[in-house]
């Protein structure tokens, strides 16, 4: 008998392409999203150095592939570049090349550094944080973590990411079309998006809507998968309340991508059929209107920011309990929490448009509706905080970055209410305080959300350690450096820094935040840099690293009772689960936890 | 010993010198259960036959969304217009289009006679109404379309204006997914008989959904756009 099964399963045997590409395992996926999403993570990064030369620097050849002083002012080659920069710009400007046309002699044109800042934020968000956040842990973790061999649809899960490659490489084509990419902005607001004579960029735009409508199908058909597999695949005894918070969180993310993206998806129709085929839907003259741009797209747009937030607060409602060794403080509330948020995304669009000439009374009932998101947050913060509350903490290197989240969450989420203010509103909108509070939010939440992620779960994945000396140094460069650039961020936007222009010292009550801006600069440099430890020490310990024992980290949920890396279909046997997840320092037991699969 | 014989050498092997120590034995199996179909895809139909309609619903859900996100621009354009609809534009043709809405009710009503009936596995009849329900579908499909032509050589364009745009946008989307309906439902039809029914009854529920989709968002958009 047993011959018989090794022969029918030599047909199994996977081929390279079937392993690494053409994959149906969820595993595997969730590693390609999780790779995309790093690749894509060093583009955007670039980007927003480059963003932030220009505002320290403002007019000033950009570090190593600039030209020298010396080249500008007498046209002297001295450095190697300065010889380049002269050949590609003695030639014909029909014949320049790439970078001439952008960045001669190394000098962002302000065409260019629009598109720099629009680059940075739609990349960002749509193909760092939801891929690496949804993409790669929703995949890896939602099957091991409910006890079941895969997702409900493989096939789907599969075409989900190669789709999501596809709007990747779309949105790169952007950049090489003439014209240039997308500058409006990632919010694209009409009419500056909707016809090309303002900003000049043609097809940039046009394949920056058709990238995202394209991202758009990869997200729901993902979606559809998360919510059907977490409803229906879930292991006996894992009932909806003995499931994992992150489980939870991405549950309640798959909902808001499967209502919210389709709204995008309708107004970036429209916004196309305006760019190609001359309808009016956002053009005043033919009787259109363009705050329904405004509308459609924060309508989208705020669900959206709890789908960059929500799964990682799921992250540390999951490694908090695990290194404090106490059981998650109201598992319930913090359900209910995560479901009202989502909820609350959905009527308080109108925050983002209170500048925007939409009816004041309108502004006043957002307002409310925004300032209420303020209590479920407070209460997931005070839970994380009474789950931390007389633990016996280990201060790991996932645990580290998880407090560095409920602390830059905590710092984001106040400055969001002063944003909510309608009045405070008037004289911060469109300032560096937004930007601030949208970094506190993305980077201090999110990103470093998938940095603890990436840590925890990392043994799972490959099978082996990352490397826990590079992993303090990263952190601690990350929390100093994060803090020193987008802290005086708040200081520059209630000194009327704008947002999005070009060169701050043209204006005289910005010349005195000069100094600000190069700390600014130096500290994100610094910061970018960093990061490039976090990759070296990820590609490093994926093959060199210490080999990792099946439950590194004495932890309860089911994906610790696989084997280390999970094999295909996951577990040995068909777990079945007796309890919910956060049972640790049960009293009258030798273990201080106890897994989900084991009895009391 | 028999139960065994799915469990993949690689995994086996693994149980055998990876046993970690713990003495937690794996629940005992059940009835017809060969311990290799645990939240199982492929292996249990019920259970994919469940996992198919769920996702179907979602799907669905998203559809309703796209609807709602056109349909809200095009109230912004039409209550927030004077005149609507502009009074340089043709008005919409009523008369044929209300005619066309019965029709169109009409041909989900036989689909929801087809869906009560496919467990009774009286093929003829399911078969019977399924075709009815496509030829309704066709007609109003056939309609629409003489009376965009129409409406085109009158001179309502996306070019001229919101009116025009919003038009052809939102009941040019409906009539997409009107095709793809009829498309996929012909097909599931086409090959539903009696040697097929029961591998092909879940295709003609999911398709039979979606066409009452398209059926149920008609009426929304016949009462805001041609009223």
């Amino acid at each position: 008998m047993s011959e018989a099964s090794a022969t029918v399963h030599t047909t199994h045997e996977q081929t390279f392409v079937s392993k690494y590409i053409i994959s149906f395992d969820h595993k595997m996926i969730g590693k390609q999203f999780l790779m995309y999403g790093l690749i894509m993570l060093l583009l955007g990064g670039a980007l927003a150095l480059m963003v932030r030369w220009q505002l320290a620097y403002p007019e000033k050849p950009l570090p190593l592939i600039g030209a020298s002083e010396n080249y500008l002012e007498n046209s002297e080659v001295t450095t190697f570049m300065d010889g380049l920069w002269d050949n590609w710009l003695s030639q014909d400007s029909d014949d320049q090349n790439w970078l001439t046309k952008r960045m001669p002699v190394g000098i962002i044109t302000p065409a260019f550094y629009n598109a720099l800042f629009t680059m940075h934020a739609t990349i960002m968000v749509f193909f760092v944080v939801m891929p690496i956040l949804v993409g790669a842990f929703g995949n890896f973790l939602i099957p091991l973590m409910i006890g079941t061999k895969d997702m409900a649809f493989p096939a789907l899960n599969m075409l989900s990411f190669w789709v999501a490659v596809i709007a990747a490489l779309i949105m790169m084509a952007g950049f090489f079309v003439p014209g240039g990419h997308a500058a409006t902005g990632w919010t694209g607001y009409p009419p500056l998006s909707s016809d090309p004579t303002w900003t000049g960029v043609d097809w940039g735009q046009n394949l920056w809507c058709i990238s995202l409508i394209v991202l758009g199908v990869s997200s729901l058909m993902g979606s559809i998968n998360y919510i059907t597999t977490i409803l229906n695949m879930r292991a006996p005894g894992m009932t909806l309340m003995r499931m994992p918070l992150v489980i939870w969180s991405l549950f309640i993310v798959a909902i808001l991508l499967l209502l919210a993206l389709p709204v995008l998806t309708s107004a970036l129709a429209m916004l196309v059929l305006d760019r190609l085929a001359g309808t009016t839907f956002f053009n005043i003259e033919g009787g259109g209107d363009p705050l329904l741009w405004q509308h459609l797209f924060w309508f989208f747009g705020h669900p959206e920011v709890y789908i960059l937030i929500l799964p990682a607060m799921g992250i540390a409602s999951e490694i908090i309990p695990v290194f404090a060794r106490k059981p998650i403080f109201g598992y319930k509330a913090m359900v209910y929490a995560m479901a009202s948020l989502a909820f609350l995304g959905w009527i308080v669009w109108g925050h983002h448009m209170f500048q925007s000439g939409m009816n004041p009374t309108l502004g006043a009932t957002f307002m409310i509706s925004t300032m209420v998101i303020a209590v479920p947050s407070a209460i997931k913060t005070f839970n994380w905080l009474g789950t931390l509350w007389g633990g016996n903490i280990k201060f790991s290197i996932p645990m580290l970055n998880s407090i560095a989240f409920v602390s830059m969450f905590v710092i984001g989420g106040l400055s969001g209410i002063f944003m909510a203010s309608n009045a405070v509103d008037i004289f911060i909108h469109d300032t560096y305080f937004i930007v601030a509070h949208i970094h506190y939010v993305v980077f201090g939440g999110s990103i470093f959300g998938i940095f603890a992620a990436v840590y925890y779960w990392f043994p799972k994945m490959f099978g082996r350690m990352m490397n826990n000396k590079f992993a303090h140094i990263h952190f601690w460069i990350s929390i100093v450096a994060f803090n020193c650039t987008f802290f005086p961020m708040h200081i520059l936007g209630v000194g009327g820094h704008m947002r999005r222009i070009y060169n701050p010292m043209q204006y005289e009550f910005l010349q005195n935040f000069e100094g600000m801006n190069i700390f600014i600069t130096l500290s994100a440099f610094v910061l970018g840099f960093g990061q490039l430890i976090f990759l070296y020490n990820a590609f490093y310990s994926a093959f060199k690293g210490k080999k990792a024992e099946d439950n590194p980290w004495k932890a309860n949920t089911l994906e610790w009772s696989a084997p280390t890396p999970p094999p295909h279909g996951n577990f040995l046997t068909p777990p079945t689960v007796y309890h919910g997840p956060y049972e640790y320092s049960v009293p009258d037991m030798e273990e201080d936890f106890l897994p989900q699969i084991e009895k009391r | 010993m028999e139960v065994k014989r799915d469990i993949i050498p690689e995994v086996r092997l693994k149980e055998k010198f990876q046993f970690d120590g713990t003495d937690n034995a794996p629940p005992p199996l059940q009835n017809g259960d060969d311990g290799n179909n645990f939240g199982g895809f492929n292996e249990n139909q019920e259970l994919s036959k469940r996992n198919a309609i769920i996702a179907m619903i979602l799907f669905l859900g998203a559809e309703v969304m796209l609807f709602a996100g056109l349909i809200g621009a095009f109230i912004t354009f039409k209550f927030g217009a004077e005149v609507w609809p502009p009074s340089d534009q043709p008005r919409l043709p009523l008369d044929i289009t209300t005619v066309n809405t019965l029709v169109l009710l009409l041909s989900g009503g036989f689909m929801v006679r087809a869906l009560r009936l496919l467990k009774s596995y009286k093929i003829n009849k399911i078969k019977n109404a399924l075709w009815i329900t496509l030829i309704l579908g066709i007609v109003f499909l056939s309609i629409q379309g003489f009376e965009w032509m129409r409406l085109i050589s009158y001179g309502v364009t996306l070019k001229s204006g919101v009116f025009g745009g919003t038009f052809y946008l939102l009941i040019g989307c409906h009539a997409i997914h009107c095709i793809g309906a009829v498309l996929w439902l012909g097909i599931a039809t086409f090959k539903f008989n009696k040697s097929s029914a029961r591998s092909q009854s879940l295709n003609i529920s999911l398709a039979g959904m979606y066409w009452l989709l398209v059926v149920l968002l008609w009426p929304v958009l016949f009462i805001f756009v041609y009223l």
